[in-house]
């Protein structure tokens, strides 16, 4: 049982949102931050226990194509009162880094909330994964790695993904030797319907060539 | 204490030094919002909306977890204070349900008090549905709807901080945070003591009291202790339980001999209505206070209570006659002699103690009791006069007495209109009774039946059974689970020998020259009550036998004896008609108590009535009417009872019983008692349901001058 909250162990330095690249998310990784912090919250302020939870809910709902135009204003205003009146150094962190998060990066929040967009490519409701025809070997390590089920295709046939199944977990693009596996957020590349044999892929029209 | 002076919203307050500026405000009668506070807990600063600004102090404060100094200048309110309340009020409400009405503690709630005098609307924020509220939400005595819960943590605080038991805790799952005990366990797996302390100091509908455990008749301080709430005489039950478990036994005995004469007979013979309102009783079993009692009583060797029992108030020179030395008019003796008037008892029979002495047989309360008991009564004044029936009250009155008192009881058997009275060997069960205790010649033969199945029916059967040689058989109307009698008669009476014979209705006694030759009864389907109380039956057709029997006992209910010349007015039902406040009958200067006024209820009931009779006659006489007394000084219980392995588990302590060859044919008592360490363990199982009423009433903003 915790009774106190003097653990510090989320120490993450805002110089690690200021000085991120391309590939790092701010809303997801202030969604992690958020996630990681009710987790310790110790449960005996409110601002902590309720705020870390709610801000989580808030984000959740942002990477989710929940968010609403308010939202980024609430999280403000939520943030800088945990961040002057939490009972901890912990809470009072993670609020501070958010708000740094939101103010260095409003336009990645604007574009999740707006535009229901990830420029990093990370939140899993705004990506999609295709396999490049033009790659694809039909090698079915990929299939083979799908938990879901999602990639249709056998050995010699391009292989094509079922969006309505594809949960976005990315494990296909870490078995696939050529390159063929993408991540895509808005512009989407042309793929066939359903698996044709390899090399039979017409790129420019995006028609596909009939055998026989 | 060192005063500290402060300056709070401009008005200058003084505080002890050792308090908070939340409380220095609160006891200066300014309000400041609060919800994780409660007076009797460690401050928590965990709600945030006692928060105050302070002069010379950067941002806000919560004004709980703060010290006064002197001088400190404080804001309570301001628009970022306002702002900073709505906003952490807002989180509250954020994961409780939204609508307030259907929740029990309607206009009852803290939170909906706050909610109201912030002006916080449920909002603008997620709603936060928490999974883990549905956990460990069936246990007994206590009922939590954990969605209504805000996780204060005064419950936690309190269980902890006030209890000393600690078994709630703030847990943690799947990223949720919810008020529970170690690994979820249900409370009684968790060795909770049930003692209510978390429900009290809740201050949502989270906690609350299952419906049905406490009286709504009497004020809430009072029905928060159910055993002293259903005691006709009010006595302080926990308290003596308590100085039990300490082995205190004559503090115990002195916390019992304020309210009632005769502790001992009534550890013997009580109803105990206190156990069958003991809150324990839906854990597992009641509290045996009545074996407490006589334990204490039987273990008492300083006697420490008796010098104060004894005191008496200056004489008044009022004379008081009291007619009928039962539990109620020598209560009523007893406190009257206190109050300084002089006090004769008579009595008609040759032997004083009433129905305790002649209608309860030996084996459950042997003589002796009864008159060590009555020696103290006449050792501090009070004089009694048996074999002496008195024709008229009016008439004794006017022989010289300021104030009369009618107690005579119940004494005249009621028979069934099939059965009769009179007849050779047939007798009513208080007429047998009386017989047997005055050791006078009564015509019993060797086959006995027994009609009636209540207390009284078994104290004849298991009488008869005493009497060397004979057999006995008890017919009731009423099937074996609905029987009136105590369970323990039924099974004790069983293991004696007695034949019972269930759901059989009388139709007539079968009549010899001699005497009765047995009791013709029917088997019955079923039995009710009419509108105008009369019985109906339905027989089984065909179902007829007879019993043989020399002798039949009619166990069917009792009614006060008094001759319509008797001076006072009666009832239909032959009782002395009283107002119920001051126990005064038709004629001035005459009072009434006990039996006579109500019928027949119990021992404690009488003593009751008794007390209330002193009361009012010496308020009569020019007195104040005051019997109340303290004889042991009370400490302030330590409400820190600790954590008790296995506690809701442990079971009911039961006396040991003679066995059944040992008690037939003699009257030897039957219950032995309980020994000590059975008395410590059966004393430690209490769930001290007083301690609650210690805890502090929170105050509501409406009841602040500054707010």
């Amino acid at each position: 049982m915790k009774l106190t909250c003097e653990k510090n162990t989320f120490i993450t330095d805002t110089a690690e949102i200021i000085a991120k690249d391309e590939a790092i998310c701010t809303v997801d990784w202030s969604k992690s931050m958020f996630d990681y912090a009710r987790r310790e919250s110790c449960g005996k302020c409110v601002l902590c226990r309720e705020g870390t939870m709610q801000i989580y809910s808030i984000i959740r709902d942002i990477t989710e194509s929940k968010g609403e135009a308010e939202d980024l204003a609430l999280l403000t205003e939520l943030s800088h009162i945990m961040e002057r009146n939490a009972g901890c150094e912990q809470a009072r962190k993670v609020a501070k880094n958010l708000l740094v998060a939101i103010e260095m990066y409003q336009d990645e929040w604007e574009m999740h909330i707006k535009r229901k967009r990830c420029p990093a490519l990370v939140c899993r409701n705004y990506i999609s994964y295709h396999i490049l025809p033009e790659n694809c070997q039909g090698c079915m390590l990929c299939s083979n790695s799908c938990g879901k089920g999602a990639i249709a295709g056998s050995e010699g046939l391009i292989h094509v993904i079922d969006q309505e199944k594809c949960s976005r977990c990315g494990e296909c693009t870490k078995v696939c030797s050529y390159d063929a596996l993408q991540k895509a957020g808005a512009i989407k590349p042309k793929t066939p319907e359903f698996p044709i044999p390899v090399g039979s892929f017409e790129s420019g029209s995006g028609r596909r060539r009939r055998r026989g | 204490m060192e005063k500290v002076h402060l300056t709070v919203n401009g008005m200058q307050i003084a505080a002890r030094e050792s308090q908070t500026v939340l409380q220095a405000a609160l006891n200066a009668d300014i309000y400041i919002p609060h919800l994780c506070f409660h007076p009797d807990l460690t401050p928590q600063g965990g709600c945030k909306l006692c928060v105050v600004e302070i002069e010379g102090v950067e941002g806000a404060v919560t004004s709980c977890t703060t010290p006064v100094q002197d001088g400190m200048v404080i804001k309570t309110k301001s628009e970022h204070l306002s702002h900073l309340r709505a906003v952490a009020l807002e989180l509250l409400l954020a994961c409780h349900p939204a609508d307030c009405t259907s929740c029990p503690v309607y206009l009852n709630c803290e939170l909906q008090a706050v909610t109201q005098y912030l002006g916080v609307a449920h909002s603008r924020l997620r709603k936060i549905d928490k999974k883990n509220i549905k956990i460990n939400n069936n246990n007994p005595l206590i009922v939590r709807e954990m969605e209504r819960c805000i996780q204060c943590g005064r419950c936690i605080r309190a269980c902890l901080d006030i209890r000393n038991v600690g078994i709630l805790q703030y847990n943690q799952k799947d990223g949720e945070i919810y008020v529970g005990t170690e690994a979820d366990l249900p409370l009684k797996d968790a060795d909770c003591r049930f003692c209510g302390a978390c429900v009290e100091v809740c201050p949502t509908g989270a906690l609350r009291d299952k419906e049905g455990i406490f009286s709504k008749e009497s004020p809430r301080e009072k029905s928060l202790i159910p055993c002293s709430d259903s005691c006709p005489v009010g006595t302080d039950i926990p308290t003596y339980i308590r100085f039990a478990l300490a082995g205190q036994y004559s503090e115990a005995v002195g916390v019992i001999r304020e309210k009632i004469p005769f502790p001992l007979s009534l550890g013997y013979v009580c109803n105990h209505k206190c156990e069958t309102a003991c809150r324990r009783e839906k854990l597992n079993s009641p509290i045996s206070v009545r074996n407490l009692k006589r334990f204490a009583v039987e273990n008492d060797k300083t006697e420490i209570w008796k010098s104060k029992a004894q005191q008496k108030m200056a004489a008044t020179g009022k004379q008081v006659a009291v007619i009928g030395a039962g539990p109620a008019g020598l209560t009523a003796a007893f406190y009257l002699t206190k109050k300084g008037h002089t006090v004769t008892v008579y009595e008609k029979l040759p032997i004083a103690g009433g129905m305790m002495a002649v209608g309860i047989p030996a084996y459950r309360l042997p003589n002796e009791i009864i008159d060590n008991e009555m020696e103290f009564i006449k050792d501090i004044g009070v004089e009694i006069i048996t074999n002496t029936a008195i024709k008229s009250a009016e008439e004794l009155k006017n022989s010289g007495y300021d104030a009369v008192l009618i107690a005579v009881g119940a004494h005249m058997g009621r028979s069934l209109p099939v059965v009769g009275t009179g007849q050779k060997r047939v007798y009513t069960a208080v007429d047998f009774l009386r017989k047997i205790s005055l050791q006078e010649e009564i015509d019993i033969g060797e086959k006995i039946a027994v009609i009636g199945g209540g207390n009284v029916a078994f104290d004849c059967a298991r009488t008869v059974v005493r009497l060397h040689g004979k057999t006995v058989e008890l017919i009731c109307l009423e099937p074996r689970d609905a029987m009136l009698a105590d369970q323990e008669e039924t099974s004790q009476g069983a293991e004696e020998g007695i034949i019972i014979h269930n759901s059989q209705a009388i139709l007539k006694i079968e009549e010899a020259q001699d005497g009765p030759t047995g009791v013709k009864h029917i088997d019955v389907k079923k039995f009710s009550f009419g509108q105008d109380g009369r019985l109906e039956i339905e027989p089984i057709e065909g179902s007829e036998r007879v019993t043989t029997a020399d002798t039949i006992i009619v166990a069917a209910g009792q009614s006060p004896k008094i001759a319509r010349d008797f001076g006072v007015e009666l009832d239909r039902a032959n009782r002395i008609i009283v107002n119920n406040e001051t126990l005064a009958t038709s004629k001035t200067g005459i009072f009434a108590a006990g039996d006579a006024i109500y019928g027949t209820k119990s021992v404690v009931e009488a003593v009751a009535s008794g007390r209330k009779a002193a009361s009012s006659i010496d308020h009569y006489l020019g007195g104040n009417g005051d019997i109340s007394e303290i004889l042991i000084e009370r400490q302030l219980p330590n409400g820190k009872m600790g954590k008790k392995e296995n506690f809701a588990k442990e079971e009911r302590q039961s006396p040991a019983i003679l066995a059944e060859a040992a008690r037939i044919n003699c009257f030897c008592k039957v219950d032995l008692g309980l020994d000590e360490e059975q008395a410590a363990k059966e004393a430690g199982r209490c769930l001290q349901c007083d301690l609650r009423v210690g805890i502090s009433k929170v105050k509501f903003w409406g009841d602040y001058t500054y707010k």
